[in-house]
């Protein structure tokens, strides 16, 4: 007759070990662990510049599956896409480049994997089929139709899609008959990438996003520390305070060497993310806006500002030295806490 | 029914020494930030539990195996990248009446300890860099590295083949554009650190990128174990059109001087959904003793795969004897496996 587990006093303490680490498990993984694919071929296809790179593994549960369902209906989560995924942060000399995330979607040829590269205001820079095996793939990998994506967010991604919220719109891109299907389904998978990068990786993005601006600052920034739940009450000189980050620079020793301070500004009538570098003498070490300056002049404007101190209204001569003195009281406010 | 058996020295070290790495781990999980490395960051750990029953038509009787086990993933991450990947999956194994059980287990009735992948892949010198691994790994020779059939029905002939499935040792592998590549040297205890004298195993393949649909390998083996000394050199390749695979691996050399020619071919499919899984497969194994013509045997197997989510697996397998060497009386196994991972 058979008995499982009969030799129990051998297999009683692994059992109860096992049990106890039961409690410990995280959200599972349909195949074992060793089965997972090694990141390094496309992270060299799609950041061929980088020379390392750094996981992070977060969980995406069905919070991330109702959010992407919410946004994104009548799409949602393919149950191997929930678990423990990673996010690759490619690196080159310490510094972040952006991010690589792998992500499966079904098909009607299974499932096929897409490696994005993402830069690190979470635009598409790339993309790379891992695993595709339908005989559209080769026209849908060559760059002809992975331009398309360049420098796409999630909200220009989404304007792409047709309104069944499956296919590609036809009026932006035409599609022959028999890659429709596989481009919607490449599609849908980047526009939940970008959107689940953000919902479950937000602090690291934003980490990496302040880490590779500190080191334009500072040469020697080598850590950077997210001041949790920071908001500004103050909304002045046009710096939307209220919606601002900041981050403390380290150098490898571990000394503070200032901070950087991102908000958007209104320039011009618009919304520009700017950020601020302030080391910890209170002088404008660096600025710089993530989506560029309306125009050359403007940009000269905040060049100026580097390497001056301000603590006083009336030390600013233009608007733009209003807002590094904004910029620069919030900052230095943060620091000495 | 079978009485309890004595378990060697090594083997209650080898337990113990398992239990303390987990213990350690679940004790570093339970109270992040209070260990010099925080072990829960980038961790994978799942408990892992699986009921296995096989028909032998040949004995005409039934046997079981009941698996428990951890399967532990974690990246080791510093501030300027990666450093590398424990991988640590060790399986308390309980066979009843197991008539076929692969060589490491003293006999049908016997139980033990099992490390299926055990080791730690350094990736710390970048990017472009080989890697550096250390510890039990499966022999990089053929399919099996590349489709990984640890704990399932569905099986490569990497044990039969090479006489040894997975060793302690060191590896370099790694990455080029278009290859990749590991290559090994292991002790040849299989499952025990014990290596009688002179054995050893030197194994290595190299291959196209896994991801792509058509992956071809050349590898290279030679080994010391016990009384038996192999050599082969194989070629593997798979194929993926839509929802179809084909999968072959062809091996040539010798046991012991005796000529040697193994293949395994496969064809499979795949829902879209790929909860399903179905394949057939056949095993052709020869040998040429002493020059006297090649005794053969063929094998044929079908089987189906059900993973209705991210926590079942339901497998069916049939494997049947076409012919078998000497004219040994053909079997018919027919194997059941339940898997669960929480």
């Amino acid at each position: 007759m058979y008995t499982p587990f009969r030799h129990l006093p051998g297999a009683t303490l692994l059992l109860l070990l096992i049990l106890l680490l039961g409690a410990a498990a995280s959200p599972v993984f349909a195949q074992a662990y060793c089965s997972l694919r090694d990141p390094v071929i496309s992270i060299d296809r799609l950041f061929p510049e980088a020379d390392n790179y750094r996981s992070v593994v977060r969980v995406v549960d069905r919070a991330v599956r109702q959010q992407v369902s919410r946004e994104l209906p009548p799409n949602t989560l393919h149950f191997g896409e929930l678990g423990r995924h990673t996010l690759y942060i490619a690196l080159k000399d310490n510094i972040p480049l952006g991010f690589v995330h792998s992500r499966s979607e079904q098909s009607r040829w299974g499932l096929i994997e897409v490696a994005w590269a993402l830069d690190l205001s979470l635009r598409i820079k790339d993309f790379h089929l891992q695993r595709c095996r339908n005989a559209a793939c080769n026209d849908l990998q060559a760059l002809q139709f992975r331009r398309h994506f360049f420098k796409k967010s999630y909200a220009q991604l989404r304007d792409m899609l047709a309104p069944d919220n499956r296919s590609v719109d036809d009026s932006q891109l035409p599609l022959p008959e028999k890659s429709k299907a596989l481009a919607g389904a490449i599609l849908v998978c980047g526009i939940k990438t970008a959107l689940i990068t953000q919902y479950v990786w937000g602090k690291e993005v934003a980490e990496a996003q302040m880490l590779a601006r500190a080191r334009q600052a500072f040469n020697d920034a080598a850590t950077v520390e997210l001041v949790p739940d920071f908001r500004s009450e103050r909304a002045a000189a046009g710096v939307r305070a209220e919606q601002a980050q900041l981050a403390r620079a380290y150098d490898k020793q571990g000394r503070l060497l200032g901070a950087v301070f991102h908000a958007p500004h209104d320039i011009e009538g618009q919304a520009y993310p700017v950020w601020w570098a302030i080391d910890n003498r209170a002088a404008i070490a660096g600025v710089a806006s993530d989506s560029g300056w309306p125009s050359e002049q403007v940009g000269r404007v905040f060049d100026a500002t580097v390497g001056k101190s301000f603590s006083a209204s009336q030390q600013c001569a233009n608007q733009v030295e209003l807002m590094a003195l904004e910029a620069t009281r919030t900052t230095m406010a943060n620091l000495k806490e | 029914m079978a009485c309890r058996k004595y378990q060697p020295a090594s083997r209650r070290r080898a337990a113990a020494a398992t239990a303390a790495l987990y213990c350690g781990i679940a004790l570093n999980v339970a109270s992040p930030g209070t260990a010099a490395i925080d072990f829960s960051d980038n961790l994978r750990l799942t408990l892992d539990v699986s009921s296995r029953s096989v028909r032998y038509s040949l004995a005409d009787t039934t046997g079981h195996s009941t698996v428990a086990g951890m399967d532990l993933h974690k990246v080791f991450s510093g501030e300027n990248g990666d450093i590398g990947t424990l991988t640590a999956q060790a399986y308390w194994t309980d066979n009843n009446n197991l008539v076929k059980h692969p060589g490491f287990f003293d006999d049908e009735d016997d139980n033990r300890l099992v490390y299926r992948i055990f080791n730690f892949n350094y990736s710390g010198f970048g990017l472009h860099k080989p890697r550096l691994r250390f510890g039990h790994m499966e022999i990089p020779f053929g399919l099996e590295q590349t489709i990984n059939t640890n704990g399932t029905l569905h099986d490569s002939i990497h044990g039969p083949n090479l006489g040894i499935k997975a060793d302690w040792g060191a590896s370099i592998n790694g990455e080029t554009a278009t290859f990749e590549y590991e290559v090994a040297v292991t002790r040849g205890g299989g499952q025990t650190w014990h290596r009688d004298n002179g054995d050893f195993v030197y194994a290595g393949r190299l291959g196209t990128q896994r991801h792509r649909n058509l992956v071809w390998g050349l590898s290279a083996y030679s080994s010391e174990l016990g009384a038996t000394s192999r050599t082969r050199f194989g070629i593997d390749m798979q194929w993926y059109k839509g929802l179809w695979a084909l999968l072959g691996e062809v091996s040539t050399g010798d046991n012991d001087n005796q000529n040697v020619l193994n293949s395994l071919l496969e064809v499979n499919y795949r829902n879209p959904t790929e909860q399903w899984l179905a394949y057939l497969q056949t095993r052709y194994f020869s040998i040429d003793p002493n020059d006297r013509g090649w005794d053969e045997a063929l094998q044929s197997l079908l089987g189906v795969r059900y993973t209705p989510d991210n926590h079942w697996a339901l497998s069916a397998q049939y494997q049947t004897d076409l012919s078998t060497f000497r004219g040994a009386a053909e079997d018919r196994v027919f194997s059941l496996q339940l898997r669960y991972r929480f």
